[in-house]
């Protein structure tokens, strides 16, 4: 019959639920680093970097038990509705379109390929990445426009001067940071998978 | 007239070689009520899969031979169309449901099946008053006892108004009280006619109800017997089969549990005064106070009392998992602070699955015992106690149930610590698995370990344990030895629920 | 999302219809972009103010008022301070302020909907079922995954592998290795056996999905809409006019 999904190239009910709980955690993961990471917008920075170091196992498990068109694409506009509910609507549309360039990078090779995983997750990663810091930049640039406003003649060279290196080098380091992570993130995740999930005989 | 035929069905799991089912042959009547039993892995679980429709749309593998529901050949059919023929229940109530209210886990089936809004609002209404789980509505599953998400999830079935029920070993997670309700819901759908297929490894609620026991081994059908028939099987029997027993009415303690320990290895004495914990103003524990000294019979000691007692918040404050409380607590007559007593004792939660960690058997005995003297000395000693030798180097996941509750009590055993603490340690394992953990923690209790051990399981409890604390609204209720002139009263005290939720 | 189902009659003036709420909630996202100043903010909290006050979440509207207020002083207490450490704390405090507005969403939207309704809604707006069921699980399993830490985090006590900041800045990676593993693998269980269970209720079945909510556009979803809309104009051109 149709629904038998092993010899189907179409999702079917059991990917669905798969990357359904998956996303639960991957989004409780968000949350929660979110928060910690929020208390100040220097180390806001490094949030999608710790994000993506942690989350590799799950996405991998994801896409090597999935092994279809939409393993990476749809965990991540899930996601991105969720963020959206919450008000990180930036989120919604870089989640989106990283998400469906990451997918088109893994099915190239129909999943076959680790490489092409692994690529497609920092890709993604990226995605997470300029949806949760564009806010911030913006926000901080309206915040030192409204700081000289509002108190005037007060020297505003400290606040500058940090505002310039969280431009520069800081932010810079911070991405490069975060390929870094969801690339380590990914060996780890390959490694993690070998050692428990295929000797148990999970995949 | 045959709402179920099976014939010449045999079946492999893909990727597996032991043969999941060889040689079925089934034929059920309308009306009938039918108790698959037998061992894990013989074989029961997979033939509910037939009749639903599970194997072959959801589980793939080698399927030979004719699987009829009402006539139409099951492959043939869509798992939807199954879906309004036969409802099922699964054994775990916690991965069952869909959504996280009560109402709209009962619309689901409804809501695939694609009704008006008007017909699923009348079906809903309809399920939960002929269940009589009226109090159930628009509950939050998370604040349900298991028992009371299994009539959910039955609900949810009916609400679909299937002719045929499979039920999974539904009363696995459930205590004696629960069980008994499952039971009466059951009696009620016989009563209306339906067809009723069980797949158990606890018989003594279904006694009453069942037209013909199919006991099963190695994925054939074995013996066929009438409830009578059953009940009258002698005890050697049944445990020769690896089988829970028929009834609850003539269970009798094994005399060689009464062994003492060692002379040698004496369980330290252990003294709880004044155990209290207070939630949000309610007191869940209110002075609860025991102990076990020198002077007391040694034996296993049972912890009992209704689900929400607290028993497991008991447990947890005793071992230094649960910190906000009041009492204090002695081994060998010292006081102990929390770190020293969590070096002291060792808990075996109930899920087995949080508590393995690691990629081998082996590696997870090692894991949190490196202060453990002659530790490899002492794994090899505990696997060959517990069987579990051959599977040294076997990831623990890719083990069975009765199995993977092995390696939890191996590493409880490879510990150091001389109190352990287990929570229902039986909860879904058939008669042999059951008897075996008894035996292996009366073997731990003769090497000078102190052992206590919440259960709700009667059978086991008259099996292992000497004394049997029980708990009620917060304090120690009745404290007293178990021999054969108490069981009675351990009886009726698992069977009457004290609901303080 | 919310637990219990939404008892409101949608016959009642202050049922609005999920997808009218997915649309404030889109406008909402935009107009945090448009707003700039402190009176901006201020005026759209106020808005969601009077939309929690319409939908009868009034413990919400407290928990939104002492948080705005709390920001807003501190706000105006550190905009004195433009060097060292108060700045960068200013900054923190101001992006916070800024998301008030959002909190408002995030009660409304979790709230006021539940689960399946919230689900139905994204159906009716024609999203794949791919996308639906997927989002239906995840919405499912999010309250559980604290508890499942719990027991994981008590296991790994017992096990004599403390789980503290100390510990995963000193082994982050095995620390990630012990959370994760049995998590993961209970989840991979857990979602066969549900899928499975998905299967038997005839979740299969292609073509619409029925609905225990009666889901139509009524009067009042048409107004609710057209004055969050009006609303959006008004504060858009209130800020240029703030900002020139």
């Amino acid at each position: 019959m149709e629904s038998n999904q092993q010899l189907n190239k179409k999702l079917g009910i059991k990917d669905f639920v798969l990357m359904g709980i998956f996303s639960a955690i991957i989004f409780a993961l968000a949350t929660v680093l979110m928060i910690i990471t929020g208390v100040t917008p220097a180390v806001y920075l490094l949030y999608p970097a710790i994000f993506a170091l942690i989350c590799s196992p799950i996405f991998m498990l994801v896409a090597v038990k999935v092994q279809k068109f939409g393993a990476f694409l749809i965990p991540s506009v899930v996601m991105g509705i969720l963020f959206g509910l919450m008000g990180a609507q930036t989120l919604i549309i870089t989640l989106i379109v990283f998400g469906i360039i990451a997918e088109l990078i893994a099915n190239s090779r129909k999943y076959n390929d680790y490489n092409r995983i692994a690529i497609a997750y920092v890709v993604l990663m990226l995605g997470f990445y300029a949806g949760s810091i564009a806010p911030i930049y913006v926000f901080t640039d309206w915040y030192i426009k409204q700081a000289t406003g509002g108190v005037a003649g007060t020297d505003m060279t400290y606040l500058n001067s940090l505002i310039e290196a969280a431009k520069s080098w800081l932010g810079a380091m911070s991405v490069i940071t975060c390929v870094i992570t969801a690339w380590l993130g990914t060996v780890i995740g390959k490694r993690i998978l070998k050692k428990h999930f295929e000797k148990a005989g999970l995949v | 007239m045959n709402v179920i035929e099976i014939s010449n069905v045999n079946f492999t799991y893909q990727g597996t070689k032991d043969s999941g089912l060889k040689n079925i042959n089934l034929k059920v009547k309308k009306g009938e009520f039918v108790l698959l039993t037998g061992r894990s892995g013989c074989g029961k679980t997979t033939l509910t899969r037939l009749i639903n429709g599970l194997i072959p749309h959801f589980f793939s593998g080698e399927l030979t031979g004719k699987v009829a529901v009402d006539g139409t050949e099951v492959h043939q059919s869509f798992t939807y169309e199954l879906a309004e023929k036969v409802g099922s229940v699964f054994q775990d109530p916690r991965s069952q449901f869909f959504t996280t209210n009560t109402i709209s886990e009962v619309a689901f089936g409804c809501e695939n099946l694609g009704l008006s809004s008007a017909e699923i609002n009348q079906r809903i209404s309809d399920a939960f008053s002929t269940l009589q789980i009226e109090n159930l509505k628009n509950r939050s599953i998370f604040s349900l006892s298991s028992g009371e998400k299994q009539k959910i999830a039955l609900a949810s079935t009916y609400a679909m108004r299937p002719s045929i029920y499979v039920l999974d070993e539904p009363s696995a997670n459930l205590d004696i009280h629960a069980t008994k309700r499952l039971g009466e819901l059951l009696k009620s759908l016989k009563e209306q006619g339906y067809t009723i297929i069980v797949s158990e490894h606890r018989l003594y609620y279904l006694m009453e109800l069942v037209d013909r026991i199919l006991y099963m081994k190695d994925g054939e059908i074995i013996d066929e017997w009438t409830s009578e028939q059953a009940l009258a099987l002698s005890d050697h029997e049944i445990v020769k089969r690896g089988l829970r027993a028929f009834s609850l009415n003539n269970l009798k303690q094994i005399e060689e549990r009464l062994e003492q320990p060692f002379e040698s290895m004496n369980p330290p004495e252990f003294i709880a005064k004044d155990i209290s914990v207070t939630f949000s103003g309610h007191h869940l524990l209110n002075q609860v106070g025991f102990s076990v000294t020198k002077q007391d019979i040694q034996c296993i000691i049972g912890i009992t009392g209704a689900n929400g007692v607290g028993k497991t918040t008991l447990i947890k404050c005793l071992c230094g998992l649960f910190k906000k409380r009041f009492g204090t607590i002695k081994i060998n007559k010292k006081v102990l602070s929390n770190r020293k007593r969590s070096d002291e004792m060792y808990f075996v939660m109930q899920d087995t699955d949080y508590q393995l960690f690691t990629e081998s058997v082996e590696y997870e005995l090692m894991l949190g015992n490196n202060k453990v003297k002659d530790l490899n000395k002492k794994i090899d000693e505990v696997l060959n106690m517990l069987g579990l030798t051959a599977y040294r180097s076997t990831h623990p996941m890719a083990l069975s149930g009765g199995q993977k509750q092995r390696v939890t009590i191996a590493s409880a055993a490879v510990n150091s610590a001389k109190v352990l603490f287990f929570d229902e340690p039986t909860s879904g394992l058939d008669g042999k698995n059951m008897r075996s953990v008894s035996r292996i923690l009366t073997n731990l209790h003769q090497r000078g370990k102190l052992i206590f051990v919440i259960s709700h399981d009667l059978e086991f409890l008259i099996n292992t344990c000497g004394r049997i604390i029980h708990l009620q609204n917060g304090s120690v209720d009745e404290d007293f030895p178990l021999n054969s002139d108490t069981v009675s009263k351990l009886k009726s005290l698992l069977s009457y629920e004290n609901s303080n939720l | 999302m919310n637990q219990e189902l939404i008892v409101t009659n949608p016959s009642n003036i202050n049922y609005i219809d999920p997808r009218v709420k997915l649309i404030h909630t889109l406008i909402a996202g935009i107009l945090l972009f448009v707003v700039r100043s402190n009176e901006g903010v201020l005026l759209n909290v106020a808005f969601m103010i009077v939309v929690l006050v319409f939908l009868g979440l009034y413990g919400c509207v407290l928990r939104l008022i002492t948080y705005t207020g709390v920001l807003f002083l501190l706000t105006k207490f550190l905009s004195y301070f433009t060097d060292g450490p108060a700045a960068l704390i200013g900054v923190t405090v101001y992006i916070f302020l800024k998301f008030a507005p959002v909190l408002g969403i995030y009660y409304m939207m979790t709230k006021s909907i539940s689960a399946s309704e919230l689900v139905n809604a994204l159906e009716r707006i024609r999203l794949p079922r791919s996308i639906t069921i997927t989002l239906a699980v995840t919405l499912r399993f999010m309250p559980t995954i604290g508890q499942e830490m719990k027991i994981i985090r008590d296991s790994m006590k017992i096990r004599n592998i403390p789980f503290n900041l100390w510990s995963v800045l000193k082994a982050p990676i095995m620390m990630m290795e012990f959370v994760l593993v049995p998590l993961m693998m209970r989840f991979v269980k857990v979602a066969e056996e549900l899928a499975a269970a998905a299967v038997v209720r005839g979740i299969e079945k292609s073509g619409r999905r029925g609905s225990m909510f009666d889901v139509r556009f009524r009067k009042q979803d048409f107004i609710y809409l057209l004055i969050v809309i009006l609303y959006a104009i008004f504060l858009y051109n209130f800020e240029m006019g703030v900002i020139i």
